[in-house]
């Protein structure tokens, strides 16, 4: 697995951003671009062009539905978002998410996604 | 927005199950559900629920997309403090004042519960709820809106649904209330 890789972590949370940076760096990830906003998703993704991007669903601005419609098919997209429905975990899919993780979630269950998409 | 109570009274069992073990999950610690309800009620008594507690406390909300509710969680700030460390996996005691990335995970907690609940509605009464961005308000604001419509006085038609839940976390004996209410004006009022 490439702990190269540059990831996007799109979460409006600021405290959720550093949880799951904390959780990336500990298992050896080390380059992380961060936003707050779908707009500013979008924004950095061209300018980034990461490898994986985390993205939360509820976000100001431009929600991450939005976002992933833009870039699912493009690039790796892991949902971790509180919204649990199955109708929405199955649009997230649909629109080319490759896995999804609902809040609160464990730290090994963030790793082992992650392993997962990127193997 | 209408349900059947039977759908209403499960849907509050199951949000309240789902709530206490993602807040356990959160904050490391046992939590249980010490209330657990949910009411068709006058907007008026509704409000009168979600006054803060006297004191300092921390009050946060998030509307629903639709636009027919809201969810709030309301604390005392010495339980806030408390939870702030239990999320940050720190020694109770570290935090004395919120700081923003405080406010931001207390904030999270709020929509990691809400949608919990709202996971729980979706399983009960197949609806499809979303919520907004959650933002954090002064108990002074959320009193003002109370107190402004319960001034207005509300109508016969004025009927609001609210889930009550109250969690403790045992150990710690954080409380906090998580109310999700299904009326429009409040939303409203919030928004202004």
């Amino acid at each position: 697995m490439d702990k190269n890789i540059k990831i996007l972590i799109a979460d409006d949370s600021a405290f959720m951003r550093k949880v799951l940076k904390d959780i990336l760096a500990g298992a050896g990830f080390s380059k992380f671009v961060e936003c707050g906003d779908g707009k500013e998703c979008l924004a950095k993704y061209e300018a980034e062009k990461p490898g994986l991007v985390l993205l939360d669903i509820i976000m100001p601005v431009v929600d991450g539905m939005e976002v992933l419609k833009k870039i699912g098919t493009a690039v790796k997209v892991l949902v971790i978002s509180a919204v649990g429905q199955d109708k929405i975990i199955e649009e997230t899919k649909q629109h080319g998410a490759v896995g999804y993780i609902v809040k609160p979630f464990d730290r090994k269950k963030v790793i082992d996604e992650i392993t997962k998409v990127l193997s | 927005m209408e349900f059947k109570k039977e759908t209403l009274q499960k849907a509050a069992d199951d949000g309240s199950q789902k709530v206490a073990e993602a807040f356990s999950k959160l904050s490391g610690s046992e939590v249980q559900a010490s209330v657990s309800k949910v009411e068709t009620v006058p907007l008026q008594v509704s409000l009168i629920r979600i006054k803060p507690p006297g004191g300092r406390a921390v009050v946060v909300y998030a509307q629903l997309l639709s636009g027919v509710g809201a969810s709030l969680l309301i604390m005392s700030r010495e339980d806030a403090l408390v939870l702030v460390d239990l999320l940050n996996q720190q020694p109770v005691g570290t935090t004395g004042i919120l700081k923003d990335i405080d406010r931001s995970a207390i904030k999270e907690t709020l929509n990691i519960l809400s949608n919990s609940y709202m996971t729980a509605l979706s399983e009960s009464a197949n609806l499809e709820l979303r919520l907004g961005v959650p933002n954090m308000i002064t108990p002074a604001r959320l009193e003002d809106i109370v107190e402004t419509l319960l001034e207005k006085g509300a109508s016969e038609d004025d009927i609001a649904v609210i889930f009550e839940t109250i969690l403790v976390i045992t150990q710690h004996k954080v409380k906090a209330s998580l109310y999700l209410m299904f009326n429009e004006r409040l939303v409203e009022l919030i928004k202004e």
